[in-house]
């Protein structure tokens, strides 16, 4: 196995206690801070050949997101790593109860191309800053950057604690049948990625966070305000031309709606990217050649009202708007993944609820309404990682919600505090004295109703104080 | 079997109803459960007692007590339990509202083991339903008449469509494992765990596996022998060593064993008498094969008390074994049994180095009048939980998480 030796040096690492001081994960945060000064540029360029990321959205999504996480976790990790202290019952009052938060051990992150910074840096720093050893393998479809990680990320961490592994699938999986002590792998539900890895995590008993995807519905009622509506939504489907995992993957909405609307989303993509959104240098490319086929095919799906120009040289896409879209269409059946929103027309927001139940659970459920109690309803009847009202995307800029998907969308979340706990396993830790042993005496055989009668009545005093034994 | 998938089918209609997700509901089955639990009490004490020789006040405070502790405790806490939780904003959100909804997953199963059997299906159970979902409950059918009882019961108090259990061994649980579920908690050994988890990955369902393994038992020359062996008497021989939280080997040095063993000895008169056999209070191996098994573990062992077996009544007396060998049979699986090996160490970076060669164990035990050495202790393992200076406490308070790491 090519990597055994790697994870297992990492492994000693881990059990020599390297990592476990505050000073050193600090010293290692910092220094990923360090990585995303001194490489801005590189970065800017890779991704901007990878997937022809404008500045704009490189400095937003994968610097400032990476440096607000960097600053969160360490403004709060030595909070974060003194564990919490339990309430206790009557008769451990003068024992010590607490929750350590310890790390794992290995982790290992599989990160994909299409956000290739963020995506492995912001669960490195939580698995950093929960003391543990880690393995990055970032996505090799983004081959820029994936070389820029691979050459220079080392050099600011500890080699003995950290590595970046490079390769496709193969590589994958031989690094999978090795055991680690934590997985945490981004990427597609479709082909059945996040299944193969848990598999292969089962083998060890290895626990993992998988956060995949699906397909985000976007409700938008009769009664919203049009313009604001088009410009949140045209912004969350084409920001990085439609490659986001809660990006809004379809809209649901009447007919008298779509009227309303597609005038206003014309209006907003030519606001954002001029009349021709191939000449704006504000608007991405499709990552590779076989994505670029696979998106091109779903236009086939329903009648183009908005864009539909491709260049294969490129691998453009317009921003693109589907009608006419049959919920049996080769577009609805997997997540789009690019600049393209079908709009399936419902009557009504039960029709709309009846649809996105009907399917398998997804990251994010959008809904657009200027009706608070349609925005709740759809928020109740509803199940999916996430959700946001009167907005694409904004929810999982806030460091403080938990990040993740249900069902097919995902297991396990992350983001902030997220990401330190998901790295750390609680620890449940009582400390006792010896003395005092005359108040253990009712547990002890020869078992008696004196003594269980004892056992009852501190029971009973304690039942305030919420606990349910001795 | 078609069955299965019939049960499952009704239970996620069932929970699609939306039925189950009223707090006044939940709460509703859980005091339904409660008087289950109240009025049954003479029945599920005559199962446990066919299943394990359980009887008596023990074992009502091993399988009902704390039953009715949860019962009690999530009922006053659901309201603030489910209530969303509102967040930090920043300055872009500051006019938006901002919180961490609690919702039900789905259809959860719960697979129960056989040492607590009526606990160990209540406590997931009582979680699942305070939660929201419509579960599958399956009992272990190695304690079948536990399960029976179990499969009797919850339909005459439960909404038989959202709670449904499901009895039957490893045929039905495998083909159980292939139906679609939203959440599994399994409770039992590490080999069937990963099968668990090898199934649920196939529909991407997050698993809580409750495990085991060997808990180490760490005994420091400076401490109080006579309590500290009176505790580890206590929770090593209950339920006839069939705890996966019991202290399962203990770690000491060679100056201080056979001390160990004469205050172990002692209080095991004086817990069961002259003659444990016939001791209303211990209890049984829960059958042949587990009988067999732990037996199999006594020999070639130096046995410097008890030995006796029964084979007829499942009986093995509560033994302890000096000088043992790391390598032995006895320190590689997970005993589950009333076997104490002691294995001497000269020092606790010994015990320590010993406890990090081994797989992550369910609970760790270390007694010391020490702090800095407890302190020590804990910093440089890593173990499901921890109890400093007793055993088996640390799962008894609600306010710790209890679970596993690693293999257990």
């Amino acid at each position: 196995n090519p990597f055994a030796e790697l994870v297992s040096h990492l492994r000693a690492s881990w059990l020599s206690g390297k990592t476990q001081p505050m000073e050193y994960r600090v010293a290692q945060l910092e220094a990923l801070e360090r990585f995303l000064d001194d490489k801005k540029q590189q970065i800017m360029d890779a991704t901007a050949s990878d997937l022809a990321k404008a500045p704009f959205e490189t400095e937003l999504s994968e610097i400032l997101v990476c440096k607000n996480e960097l600053h969160e976790t360490l403004n709060n990790l030595s909070h974060w790593m003194k564990g919490e202290k339990v309430d206790r019952i009557l008769a451990m009052q003068l024992d010590s109860a607490f929750i350590r938060k310890d790390p794992y051990g290995v982790v290992l992150i599989i990160a994909p191309w299409n956000y290739p910074i963020q995506l492995f840096l912001v669960p490195l720093i939580g698995a950093i800053a929960a003391g543990n050893c880690v393995i990055v393998k970032p996505s090799e479809v983004s081959k820029k950057t994936e070389r820029l990680v691979a050459e220079a990320l080392p050099s600011y961490l500890d080699k003995d604690c950290f590595a970046v592994v490079t390769g496709g699938v193969q590589e994958t999986t031989r690094l999978l049948e090795n055991k680690f002590d934590y997985i945490f792998f981004t990427g597609t539900s479709h082909p059945p990625v996040g299944r193969i890895v848990m598999t292969a995590a089962a083998k060890h008993l290895t626990p993992v966070t998988l956060e995949l995807g699906g397909k985000n519905p976007c409700y938008v009622s009769d009664t919203c305000d049009v313009t604001n509506v088009a410009r949140r939504v045209a912004w969350g489907r084409f920001f990085n031309a439609g490659q986001t995992c809660i990006a809004p993957d379809y809209l649901l909405c009447t007919l008298e709606m779509q009227e309303k609307l597609l005038p206003a989303l014309q209006k907003a993509i030519h606001d954002f990217y001029g009349p021709n959104p191939r000449e704006s240098p504000d608007f991405g490319r499709i990552v590779s050649d076989k994505q670029f086929q696979r998106v091109q095919r779903l236009l086939g799906s329903g009648r183009v009202a908005i864009g539909g120009q491709t260049d294969e040289a490129e691998r453009y896409i317009a921003p693109t708007v589907l009608v006419d879209v049959q919920p049996s269409d080769p577009i609805m059946q997997e997540e789009i993944f690019g600049p393209i929103l079908p709009i399936i027309i419902i009557t009504n927001v039960d029709e709309a609820i009846d649809f996105i139940n009907s399917r398998e659970r997804p990251l994010a459920v959008y809904a657009f309404s200027s009706d608070d109690k349609m925005v709740n309803q759809v928020l109740e009847r509803t199940s999916s990682g996430g959700f946001c009202g009167n907005d694409t995307l904004m929810h999982v800029t806030l460091p403080s919600l938990p990040f993740g998907g249900i069902g097919n969308s995902g297991l396990g979340t992350h983001h902030g505090k997220f990401s330190f706990d998901t790295f750390s396993h609680p620890r449940g830790c009582l400390k006792r004295g010896m003395g005092r042993e005359s108040l253990n005496a009712p547990r002890y055989p020869p078992y008696s109703q004196r003594k269980f009668g004892l056992i009852q009545a501190t029971l009973k005093v304690t039942r305030k104080s919420d606990c349910a034994l001795l | 079997m078609e069955k299965m998938q019939q049960v499952v089918g009704r239970a996620r209609a069932a929970f699609r109803s939306g039925r189950s997700r009223p707090l006044e509901f939940r709460i509703q089955q859980l005091k339904a459960l409660q008087r289950m639990v109240q009025e049954k009490e003479k029945e599920i004490m005559r199962a446990l007692k066919a299943d394990l020789n359980k009887s008596g006040p023990n074992a009502f405070t091993q399988e009902l007590l704390g039953v009715l502790g949860a019962l009690a405790l999530t009922m006053e806490k659901l309201p603030s339990w489910a209530a969303p939780h509102h967040v930090k904003k920043d300055l872009l959100t500051l006019r938006d509202e901002a919180y961490i909804g609690y919702e039900p997953l789905g259809v959860v199963l719960v697979i129960g083991a056989w040492n607590y059997p009526f606990a160990l299906v209540m406590q997931p159970l009582i979680g699942a339903i305070a939660a929201g979902n419509a579960v599958v409950v399956k009992p272990s059918e190695v304690s079948e008449n536990t399960a029976r009882l179990v499969a009797e019961l919850l339909p005459q108090y439960l909404d038989k469509d959202l709670y449904a259990v499901v009895t039957g061994g490893v045929p039905e649980t495998t083909e159980l494992l292939t139906q679609r579920f939203d959440h599994i908690l399994y409770t039992g050994n590490s080999a069937v765990g990963r099968i668990v988890m090898a199934a649920a990955a196939k529909h991407l369902t997050p698993v809580t596996l409750e495990l085991g393994g060997k808990s180490p038992c760490y005994i420091d020359k400076d401490c109080d022998l006579a309590v500290a062996c009176r505790r580890i008497t206590w929770g090593k021989y209950m339920n006839c060593g069939q705890t996966c939280i019991a202290p399962d080997y203990i770690l000491c040095d060679p100056s201080i064993q056979s001390k160990v063993v004469e205050n172990i000895k002692a209080t095991l008169k004086e817990f069961y008498g002259e003659d444990v056999k016939s001791s209303p209070d211990y209890e049984r191996i829960v059958n042949q094969r587990h009988f067999k098994r732990v037996k199999s573990l006594l020999e070639g062992q130096k046995i410097a008390h008890g030995g006796e077996t029964d084979e007829a009544s499942r009986f093995i007396a509560p033994t302890i074994l000096t000088d043992v060998s790391p390598d032995s049979k006895v320190m590689e699986e997970e005993i589950f049994g009333p076997v104490l090996p002691i294995v001497t160490v000269k020092s606790v970076e010994e015990a320590i180095e010993f406890i990090n060669l081994r797989e992550k164990p369910l609970a760790l035990y270390v007694f010391s009048n020490n702090k800095q050495l407890i302190r020590r202790v804990i910093a440089e393992t890593s173990s499901g939980g921890v109890t400093a200076n007793d055993v088996i406490m640390h799962s008894v308070l609600p306010e710790l998480p209890f679970g596993g790491v690693g293999e257990s």
